[in-house]
């Protein structure tokens, strides 16, 4: 039997040269690794935040209690569901000392925002009130706050007209 | 359905105000300051006197 030797074809100048597709697959990841490069930078950088512990805060307890009286109108007479009462008074806590407060309560008496504690009569009613306050303490600054609730009667209930 | 406007508070009688408070401000030593009270504020208010009470709890960041 004839042997038969395989001849190859000789190959080209060059022929370690890449092919065609082993230069697409190169340039496509010369385009892409700084891409690639910069998205693991970011999510390292990601990572070294969320592991940095946050700084913490530190809350002390606080309170004030005092007494003052009404330094303006007290809703008397308003009649378009909407009045402000202010207050003024002297109050003793925690963190302040001996201060000085006033503050504003804007109370909304309008029959649609008028909370019945009794529902349906509605003989005992709440009113949504907000308003605002400074604490002024003898050295120490003041203190700014808001406050955000409900008005309602003590005792007696509030007059219907 | 008759509809009446409630007469607002006038203090006669006595009204309490219960909500929170939130601490927007303030200066010197209370400069940045950060606090709140959720259920934390009350005002009582009868005739002339008015009581005034806050509590809950301050603090930097």
């Amino acid at each position: 039997m004839k042997s038969v030797t395989p001849t190859y074809p000789r190959p080209a100048r060059g022929y370690d040269l890449p092919t065609r597709s082993e230069r697409k697959w190169k340039a496509l990841l010369s385009r892409a690794t700084p891409s690639v490069l910069a998205t693991l930078a970011l999510l390292f950088s990601g990572l070294l935040l969320a592991a940095t512990p946050a700084r913490a805060v530190t809350l002390k307890s606080f309170s004030a209690i005092g007494s003052g009286m009404p330094t303006g109108n007290d809703c008397s007479g308003s009649t378009d569901g909407q009045c402000s009462v202010t207050f003024s008074g002297t109050v003793k806590g925690s963190q302040i000392g001996k201060a000085n407060v006033n503050g504003t309560l804007s109370v909304n008496h309008s029959d649609t925002a008028r909370i019945c504690l009794d529902s349906p009569d509605c003989n005992d009613q709440c009113f949504p009130a907000s308003g605002t306050g400074v604490i002024t303490t003898k050295n120490d600054g003041t203190i700014t706050f808001g406050q955000d609730g409900l008005i309602c009667p003590r005792t007696t209930r509030f007059d219907r007209r | 359905m008759a509809s009446f406007a409630p007469v607002p508070p006038d203090s006669t009688g006595g009204e309490n105000f219960n909500g929170s408070f939130l601490v927007t401000g303030g200066t010197k030593k209370f400069a940045g300051e950060i606090g709140s009270g959720l259920t934390g504020a009350a005002i009582s208010a009868d005739g002339s006197v008015v009581t005034f009470t806050l509590t809950g709890t301050i603090g930097k960041p």
